[in-house]
């Protein structure tokens, strides 16, 4: 039986995800790249006075690690506070999961203090921020109001992602390194070998598991908000300055009455 | 009044605007044929809104990105003001959303088993009635943080309803004075002309400045107001005229396109375009070669985004007044005395056109400084400004209850720093403070008075 269920979660899950993943996001940004118009108009930037490629691409990066449109809300901080914990923590989190796949050149020890310690940190305020967007979702009846099915069901799937993670880190403790790493290696290098991996604790099984099912589903869903926004004419293009270059003094537009001088005509 | 819509906070789907008739609605198809099709409303709009969402890609990323966070509604003057989440951003990118399930193969009977239902008549029409309660103000845009701009999917969904006949009888009523006319207000030539005597009259007496005004002559610069400034905002027409005539500009009216508005923008492109592509065409006949625009926010956007792309195309410059007003302060070649507006508070409210859109919001407040003495920005200002309520073809009688909501947060915002004057330069801010400021002043106990800039301008000239 653990056989069967380790073989649809290490060989079987891993591939179909994989597949989904690149179908789901060649299907998607095929559907942004073929819709062009823009309702007829020049520019659609939201940001005013961006002119310049170096003003659009600071306003994004802005955009994207400060999210400064939702820091002078007017009624709401929780928003603010709840995307900037969640946001920082899981981006710290996912970048540490690099280690299972590239070499890191620091000693067991350290590593395995950074992931406690640093992993731990993160993680807690990626659930933390969660559960703050969470709580405010279903606590204001006006955000509950504009709340899906979708909505729920990828926070869902995460709420279960970072408390399994979590619970490997801070309570369990099992040996990725000579577990999970080989074999995620093992499949991301089609060379699938299941041998690292098993026997390996359950709370890890379900981790695994909810993760991939997580991630087959970000191109079907709103988790495709995090490369989406890439593609929207509103904060990705520049718009054009107007009142630069008035003709000058000397110009014909100026010459119906030298200053001074008597009414001409 | 009886028989008046009332509104009650949560639910504001009683305020709904007139349908144009179909008389009038076969009048805009010269511009924008309907598509050939049944008559099954629905299913049209339905397959219309399936197009725009496949082909724009606002719209698509709109559909996308969105999460559902809800910052648009803190946001949208829409949702604050009436507590009706369809109402709101993200509540009428919903009913689209619902609009587009349910509907036909597996994905559909899976959906429908979801709850989804298709969309029927009566969904239509609650489509239309809160897609025609938006101001296209593009608060959203500017707090989304992926920059969704829900005024453009407000603008292509109008557009998608409007191709099935379904469209407000005051923005079709406009659009089609425009395009027949050439001004939104139909003003016939001799009524434009002998308002711009009128004004002549009164600045001789004001300014003691007597000067010809060139119609329809050949001159270096076409000058385009607003049609309401021949009509309503005569201050703000005297302060174009007594500026271009101490700068020494050479420059025209037109009576064949008195009109820098263009309500294309607040439905369809295709009406957008036409009317635009009019203005351009009466440019390049002057032989002009440059354009000047007048105060009107949702004139400007349409001017800034589209027209000046095309004089371009013909080698015609164009620039707002504003930056013409600019560059002669800065050359000494025009003098204000800021003295001649008194000691009232003045405060700026950015028009939504000109901050979120135009960019001109640092402009207006270089003129401010130079022509009044007591000046403020409003606590919400630049981008993140209060629409005046009447935007997005709103400025209609039968919703002046969601206009008069709509209109207190700014009000609320000018109170708040103790404003005696509010100064916004846009035609439709204009009308629409004409018409709710005597009521909030009534009901608060306040004397708030408002203005355009141009008109400030005026005063404070030095002849």
């Amino acid at each position: 039986m653990d056989s069967v269920i380790e073989l649809t979660v290490f060989l079987v899950l891993p591939y179909v995800t994989l597949v989904a993943l690149v179908v789901g996001a060649a299907i998607r940004i095929r559907s942004w790249l073929s819709a062009r118009a823009i309702t007829g108009l020049r520019s659609v930037a939201v940001v005013p006075n961006t002119f310049r490629t170096r003003g659009v691409l600071k306003d994004l990066f802005r955009r994207v690690f400060t999210f400064y449109t939702f820091s002078n809300m007017e009624t709401d901080r929780t928003l603010y506070v709840g995307s900037l914990l969640f946001h920082y923590g899981i981006v710290i989190v996912l970048a540490s999961h690099l280690a299972l796949v590239v070499p890191v050149p620091i000693s067991a020890q350290l590593h395995s203090e950074i992931a406690l310690y640093l992993g731990g940190a993160s993680g807690l305020a990626a659930f933390a921020g969660l559960l703050l967007l969470l709580g405010r979702r279903v606590g204001r009846p006006r955000i509950r109001s504009v709340s899906f099915f979708d909505d729920y069901f990828a926070v869902g799937l995460l709420v279960g992602v970072i408390v399994f993670g979590l619970l490997q880190t801070l309570v369990f403790r099992p040996d990725y390194m000579d577990t999970v790493s080989p074999w995620l290696i093992s499949i991301l290098t089609f060379q699938p070998n299941l041998a690292p991996i098993a026997g390996v604790g359950t709370v890890t099984i379900v981790h695994i598991a909810l993760t991939l099912i997580f991630l087959a589903y970000v191109p079907y869903g709103k988790m495709v908000h995090v490369v989406a926004y890439l593609f929207n004419p509103t904060v990705t293009r520049t718009s054009q300055p107007v009142g630069a270059e008035i003709p000058a003094p000397d110009s014909g537009l100026w010459a119906a009455r030298p200053r001074g001088g008597p009414d001409e005509r | 009044m009886s028989g008046k819509p009332t509104l009650t906070y949560g639910d504001s789907s009683s305020v709904v605007p007139f349908w144009a008739k179909p008389e009038l609605v076969s009048k805009l198809e010269k511009v924008a044929p309907h598509p050939e099709g049944t008559k099954d409303l629905a299913r049209d709009v339905r397959a219309g809104l399936r197009s725009a969402v496949a082909h724009n890609r606002n719209v698509r990323i709109a559909v996308d990105a969105c999460v559902h966070c809800g910052a648009c509604l803190d946001a949208c003057p829409a949702y604050l003001a009436t507590g009706d989440v369809h109402n709101s951003p993200v509540g009428r990118a919903d009913l689209v959303r619902q609009a587009l399930k349910g509907d036909g193969g597996p994905l559909g009977r899976l959906e429908r088993w979801f709850g989804a239902r298709p969309l029927d008549d009566a969904g239509v029409h609650a489509l239309a009635t809160y897609y025609y309660q938006c101001l296209e103000c593009r608060r959203c845009g500017e707090t989304c943080v992926f920059g969704i701009d829900q005024a453009d999917v407000t603008r292509s969904v109008r557009s998608v309803l409007a191709d099935q006949g379904l469209v407000s009888r005051y923005v079709a009523t406009v659009i089609e004075a425009s395009e027949r006319t050439g001004n939104n207000l139909g003003l016939p030539p001799p009524a434009i002309k002998s308002t711009i005597d009128f004004c002549r009259d009164e600045i001789k007496e004001e300014k003691q400045l007597d000067f010809p005004v060139k119609v329809d002559a050949p001159a270096y610069a076409l000058f385009v107001p607003p049609s309401a400034d021949f009509f309503l905002n005569l201050e703000t027409l005297k302060g174009y005229m007594t500026f271009f005539h101490l700068a020494g500009v050479d420059y025209t009216f037109t009576t064949e396109h008195a009109e820098l508005g263009n309500f294309g923008l607040f439905v369809d492109e295709k009406h957008l375009r036409a009317i635009a592509d009019h203005l351009v065409g009466i440019a390049r006949k002057l032989e002009v070669k440059f354009v000047i625009a007048g105060e009107c926010g949702h004139g400007w956007r349409a001017f800034k985004q589209y027209v000046i792309p095309r004089l371009e195309e013909h080698g015609i410059g164009a620039a707002h007044v504003f930056h013409l007003v600019i560059d002669a302060a800065k050359r000494g070649a025009v003098k204000f005395d800021p003295t001649k507006n008194g000691a009232t508070r003045y405060v700026y409210q950015d028009p939504c056109n000109y901050a979120r859109g135009g960019d001109l919001i640092d402009e207006p407040r270089f003129l401010l400084e130079r022509v009044v003495t007591n000046r403020q920005d409003s606590p919400h200002s630049r981008e993140r400004t209060w629409c005046c309520g009447g935007g997005g073809g709103m400025l209609t009688d039968e919703l002046m209850p969601l206009r008069l909501e709509y209109a207190k947060l700014w009000f609320d915002d000018a109170l708040s720093i103790g404003a005696e004057h509010v100064v916004r330069p846009c035609a439709i801010c204009k009308a629409q403070l004409n018409a709710t400021l005597p009521k909030l002043n009534k009901a608060r106990s306040t004397k708030v008075a408002y203005s355009g800039l141009m008109d400030l301008v005026y005063r404070a000239l030095v002849p």
